[in-house]
């Protein structure tokens, strides 16, 4: 994956409100961990800082909205303060972070009841319903636009599968579907993503 | 549905064109058949362009202020620890295999079509709201008990998967059972019931790395 590019476009596109950088990793990532599960908020937010471009572009291609992007990656970092005592480092801390936020999404998603829906990460769906019509077409943008686009059960297997690197067999168990019903939903996002970036 | 026939659907389901029962075979048959799973694969290969999707994207406003400010002192909500034997793990999966024969007693009294995925959209307000609670905590649970698991023999943690497959896929038939017949308050009861497995297992599979 690259940061610059693709990032830089789709920081440019002005409805979806949302600007890149790199992480600007400030002291050794053990140690603010462990400050941090000692109760120090500076440390947290350190961590919080160094972090929250990855779980930010997490929480939007899971939830495809911004708003309830912005939303999500603030109720990330609140569980991961509360359960931050219960890492004990045995994984990297950022494939824990991951897990936290997808697990927070998905609690949530449970919690609402939502049916499956198409959503848009603007307020210009109209602008997305032809991603492939963007005027960048050689760049991550489009596919961006794409993604947020996914019925939300395949934009969900294919957020976790494709981009986090989840094996079936784990998403089924956290979704709460067979591993089957995980390749189908992907084989549906593979699908539909294709034909919109072809338009 | 037979192979063939599911090759034959492949964009109907891609475009959602199924009905609920005929997605639901869709999925069924797919579970059950390795080739038609490797057809998938081939038929729509991961995207190339997927690497050039960007690692960070910042929003617009800084979220810290809104973070700190509902940030607890540590321990606020700390919770009480059990120490379990692991003799309760077994006990668990058997109770969880009761579960699991309930809601298949349901589903082959009639059509289980459906969603799994989807919400429990007619479960009512009461059922709704335990399924959202025991969902938090399962998570919960499910992330202490993630970054314990190293300190589990590998045949414990194995147990643990195996034990906790049967639980999502009894949820999962469940879940499924209910979307098929909206109201039925027997199918409520088992989707709680099912979560209430879960936290349940996943608690005491959570306090058997305490132990350690």
């Amino acid at each position: 994956m690259e940061v610059s590019t693709a990032a830089a476009d789709f920081a440019a596109r002005p409805a979806l409100q949302v600007r890149v950088r790199r992480a600007m990793p400030t002291r050794p990532m053990t140690e603010l961990v462990e400050r941090a599960q000692a109760g120090d908020e500076a440390a947290f937010e350190a961590l919080y800082r160094a972090h929250l471009g990855r779980v930010h572009a997490l929480c939007l291609r899971l939830s495809g909205e911004a708003q309830a992007a912005t939303e999500l990656t603030q109720d990330v970092f609140v569980r991961v303060w509360q359960a931050l005592p219960s890492f004990r480092g045995e994984s990297a801390f950022t494939s824990w972070l991951h897990r936290v936020a997808l697990n927070v999404f998905l609690g949530q998603r449970r919690a609402s009841g939502r049916r499956e829906r198409r959503v848009f990460a603007t307020d210009e769906p109209a602008g997305l319903e032809r991603p492939g019509e963007s005027d960048s077409p050689e760049t991550g943008l489009d596919l961006e636009q794409a993604i947020a686009g996914l019925p939300e059960g395949a934009r969900l297997v294919f957020v976790m599968h494709d981009v986090e690197g989840y094996q079936h067999g784990e998403i089924g168990r956290m979704i709460g579907i067979a591993e089957g019903t995980s390749k189908a939903q992907l084989f549906r996002a593979r699908r539909l993503l294709r034909e919109a970036l072809s338009r | 549905m037979t192979c063939a026939e599911l090759r034959a659907r492949l964009d109907a389901y891609a475009r959602d064109a199924l009905s609920r029962s005929e997605a639901s075979r869709f999925e069924e048959h797919l579970n059950g058949c390795a080739e038609c799973q490797a057809f998938l694969e081939a038929a729509e290969p991961r995207l190339a362009r997927t690497e050039s999707l960007a690692r960070q994207i910042e929003p617009a406003p800084d979220l810290w202020p809104g973070i700190r400010s509902r940030l607890l002192p540590r321990g606020a909500g700390s919770r009480r620890r059990f120490l379990v034997p692991a003799w309760m793990l077994a006990a668990a999966a058997v109770l969880i295999v009761a579960v699991s024969s309930g809601v298949t007693f349901f589903l082959s009294r009639g059509e289980g079509g459906g969603d799994p995925s989807g919400p429990v959209a007619s479960a009512s307000g009461r059922a709704a709201e335990l399924e959202a609670q025991y969902a938090s905590a399962a998570a919960d649970l499910a992330l202490a008990l993630e970054a314990a698991r190293t300190r589990l023999a590998p045949a414990t943690v194995a147990t643990i998967e195996r034990n906790l497959a049967v639980i999502d896929s009894a949820l999962a038939e469940s879940r499924r059972a209910l979307a098929g017949d909206p109201g039925n308050a027997t199918l409520e009861q088992l989707v709680v019931a099912a979560w209430r497995q879960k936290v349940g297992f996943l608690r005491r599979a959570t306090a058997l790395t305490t132990e350690l």
